[in-house]
């Protein structure tokens, strides 16, 4: 009885020092493929680069926030908004993303920055894969944010590649000035019907919410021109859902005073808005800032310095097109 | 769901294992079913109906050939001393159970063929009658084949043959045949089990043991390593090579055949590591289906390497009953008496090896690449016996001793391009791109292709590439090591501890660091999940 209580002792020991002696090698890795270690943005993932960039900011210095999926990209030129109203902003959304990403995501760059206001694209809230597969993503997404080296494993590549992610961009915002028409019929039928909202697609979206208000952030739901996804099903879901959450909804898609033509301002045939559907965005929401927000105007600061050389560089490039 | 899947690795075989040991022996058989019939549920559906209607019949089938034999044992012992009667009986009830054996075969012949063979058939058949008439008379219907159809039907038939054989009792117990026909690391992709050698083992409930734990971990450890490192790696380069075939050619093309062979090997080999580890968990040792197959100096030396149970069943239940059927004594006869003994035995085996390599061909799906591939063993084996006298005539001629290096590096050789040609064919998508992809190997052919950086342009960063190569070269030394000592993971059991754990530990980082898996890598499926 004595042998075999020694033996599971043995036993159990061995199991503690195995488990520990990988966790440490393992924490060692993780701490060598953590992506925020590499100089530039450019050592991520390629669809996590403007997030990575934003990380490698220097601390506390953005104010306004831009989340969402690829059509986030449009939203707000943030260049444009320091020019013009010294406030700094960054596009931290990625293709794809999904809400559970987004809050993990914004749970990442509340380690670094504290945004007055956080703007969010709302086009992911009806991109439902189902519920398996989103349960799964939802999943992987956690562990991901919990143990990054499952996700960053990778990156050992980039100590014997050349980086290939050097898109350039402008805190997170990239000038695409192609141009390729919307020609399809008028999209903005009226309906009274409502878009259902997935039940996990709905639970990470409350987080993000919910994790901006604990740390008072003020939030602003948007959704950027788009005749591919917009429906009236989704924007009389959306108008009802961010009643619910208490907070504001603007639907670029029925702002006719912002005049985004079908012809000059698509990007890609009517998905996303190109640099020029983003100008005029943008001038929109300067006002909008203005009128609703406190917003401080940083030019002048010589800690923000960087940033007229970032908008000199942005400007020249943006006068070529 | 798959294998290599985390749910399967992190949430299904740990919780069966938690389970397993917590229950009574005597009901540890009933979980394993339990959960084999899960996880057959989340590969395939409702279709796992299938498999239990198959596993009710085959239960049948067993019992009625069982119960012919047991009619036969008792009259034979009524029958005393009087020799005669007693042969009569025999044959009256070999008979009777060969009908019932045959019967319970057609009707899962029957089952695999409808499900997985219709669609072929009916595509043959118009593609011929459209050459003659332009019509096409048999509507195509594409049915859906449970995962594993054709791994566990090989199991039921060899099952049923071995009862008739006297090898074995028919099992009582449906709930341990379905187990059997079912078991969760067999399934998809084998090994294809002999239920004389699996029962025991499958059915005991034996206690988790430490030392099955450590050496199953280790086996799954290095199937992942063989998978995620090696084979998902260059399935990029396969893929780019396969799906554009059009715009390569020359060397290019010997780079998709040995590139595809080696995935292969370590994705199908890999994920057999995967399979015999978990059964191991639970103390089941099931029979090894690769043994260092690059390692062969000639294809029937590779076949006994390569996928072993399928040759094992192949062997067992086709070769040696064609061998021995009336029609093989008969043409025995006719050589005896008409030919010499080098005829009559190239005859034999060609009577033999025929239905080998066209079932194996055919098993393998309904494609005719899959048939030719088969047929294409079946030549290579034939001209091996054939040229036997004549290689033996130039090695004693000019004293090639068998452990002459240069003489077996050439034979190495020789059956790595026998190997690399037959699965270029394998993985066309028709047996008309085999050929077109093959021809086009001897256009612009050019060794520089090999060595002048033209393969870091196939899809695979040079990284990935090279590490893909580091981790084939160490799956190579670990086979050549495996050759030598057969015990590998006894070997390291006897290590000392620190020893032991740095290699527990060096696969464990190997694995989660360089994989190719999650962002950034595309996951890929099991190759033989869907023959």
């Amino acid at each position: 009885m004595q042998a075999s209580n020694t033996k599971n002792k043995k036993g159990v020991i061995k199991v503690v020092a195995f488990t520990t002696i990988v966790v440490l090698i393992m924490s060692i890795f993780s701490y060598v493929l953590n992506p925020e270690r590499f100089l530039d943005s450019t050592a991520a993932y390629e669809r996590e680069q403007y997030l990575s960039a934003i990380l490698q900011e220097e601390e506390n210095t953005i104010d306004v926030l831009i989340l969402g999926d690829s059509e986030s990209f449009g939203v707000l030129s943030p260049m444009h908004l320091w020019r013009d109203n010294g406030i700094t902003s960054f596009m931290a959304g990625q293709g794809g993303l999904r809400t559970v990403e987004e809050y993990y995501s914004l749970k990442k760059i509340l380690k670094k920055q504290k945004p007055k206001l956080v703007i969010i694209e709302t086009n992911n809230v009806f991109d439902n894969m189902g519920m398996l597969p989103e349960l799964k993503y939802d999943l992987a997404t956690t562990i991901y944010y919990y143990v990054p080296l499952i996700k960053y494993h990778g990156l050992w590549k980039n100590y014997f590649e050349e980086d290939k992610l050097d898109k350039m961009h402008y805190c997170g915002f990239e000038i695409r000035p192609n141009i390729m028409p919307y020609t399809g019929e008028d999209y903005k039928v009226y309906s009274d019907e409502v878009e259902p909202i997935d039940k996990l697609i709905k639970h990470y979206f409350d987080k993000t919410i919910e994790l901006c208000k604990k740390n008072n952030i003020e939030i602003l739901l948007v959704n950027a021109p788009s005749p591919q996804h917009f429906t009236y099903p989704k924007h009389n879901a959306m108008v009802k859902y961010a009643k619910e959450l208490n907070v504001p909804f603007i639907d670029m898609n029925l702002l006719d005073e912002l005049n985004i033509s079908m012809s000059d301002d698509m990007l890609d045939g009517g998905d996303h808005v190109n640099v020029y559907g983003t100008v005029k965005m943008t001038k929109y929401l300067q006002k909008y800032l203005k009128d609703n927000y406190e917003l401080p105007d940083r030019r002048g600061d010589e800690k923000y310095k960087v940033w007229d050389e970032r908008a000199k560089k942005f400007f020249e490039e943006l006068s070529k097109y | 769901m798959s294998y290599q899947d985390p749910i399967y690795l992190f949430l299904l075989l740990p919780f069966t294992l938690i389970i397993y040991q917590l229950l009574n022996k005597k009901y540890r058989y009933l979980l394993l079913l339990l959960v084999s019939y899960g996880f057959a549920y989340l590969i395939t559906g409702k279709k796992i109906i299938i498999i239990a209607i198959t596993s009710a019949f085959v239960y049948t089938i067993g019992r009625a050939i069982g119960s012919v034999n047991d009619k036969c044992k008792a009259e034979v012992a009524s029958a005393r001393k009087d020799k005669e009667l007693k042969k009569k009986i025999k044959s009256i009830y070999n008979k009777k159970s060969k009908r019932v054996l045959v019967f319970g075969m057609v009707v899962i012949i029957l089952i695999l063929a409808v499900l997985k063979y219709c669609g072929f058939f009916a595509e043959s058949v118009n593609y011929v009658t459209n050459l003659i008439n332009g019509s096409s008379p048999i509507p195509v219907v594409k049915l859906l084949v449970p995962i594993g159809i054709s791994f566990y039907s090989l199991q039921a038939i060899g099952y049923l043959t071995d009862v008739y054989w006297k090898k074995t009792a028919p099992e009582k117990n449906f709930f341990k045949l379905a187990l059997f026909l079912a078991f969760f690391p067999t399934i998809m992709e084998g090994p294809i089990c002999s239920y004389v050698d699996i029962k025991d083992k499958l059915f005991s409930g034996e206690d988790v043991r430490s030392e099955n734990l450590s050496d199953g971990y280790v086996r799954i450890l290095w199937g992942l390593f063989k998978k995620i490192i090696v084979a998902d790696r260059l399935y990029v380069i396969v893929n780019t090579l396969f799906d554009a075939s059009a715009n390569y050619n020359g060397a290019y093309i010997a780079i998709a055949a040995i590139a595809y062979t080696v995935q292969l090997y370590m994705e199908f080999s890999g994920c057999m590591d995967i399979v015999i580890g978990s059964a191991r968990l639970f103390g089941i040792t099931l029979m090894e289906n690769f043994r260092q197959p690059f390692l062969a100096k000639n294809a029937s030396e590779f076949w006994r390497r390569w996928h072993i149970s399928l040759g094992v069943w192949f062997k067992t239940y086709i070769f040696y009953p064609v061998s021995m059927s009336k029609m093989a004594k008969k043409w025995k006869q006719f050589g005896t008496d008409k030919l010499n003994k080098y005829f009559t035995r190239i005859g034999l085996s060609a009577m033999a090896l025929f239905p080998v390599w066209f079932c194996n061909g055919l098993w393998h799906g309904p494609k005719w690449n899959y048939i030719f591939y088969g047929m294409y063993y079946f030549v290579i084996i034939m001209l091996e016996q054939i040229m036997e006298p004549i290689r033996n005539g130039f090695t004693s001629r000019f004293k090639i001793g068998e452990k002459n290096k240069i003489w077996n590096g050439f034979l190495l050789v020789k059956t790595w391009i026998i190997i690399f040609t037959g699965e270029l064919f394998f993985n066309a998508s028709s047996l008309k791109h085999g050929f077109k992809m093959f021809f086009a190997m001897f256009r612009d052919f050019n060794l520089r292709t090999f060595v002048d950086g033209s393969i870091f342009s196939l899809g695979l960063g040079r990284a990935d590439l090279v590490m893909a190569m580091i981790g084939a070269v160490v799956v190579f030394v670990v086979g050549i090591i495996r050759e030598k000592n057969t015990d590998m993971l006894g070997s390291i059991r006897g290590m000392k501890l620190p020893v032991r754990w740095a290699i527990y530990i060096t696969l464990i980082v190997c694995v989660v660091i360089f994989g190719a898996y999650g962002p950034g890598y595309q996951e890929v499926d099991l190759i033989y999940a869907g023959f």
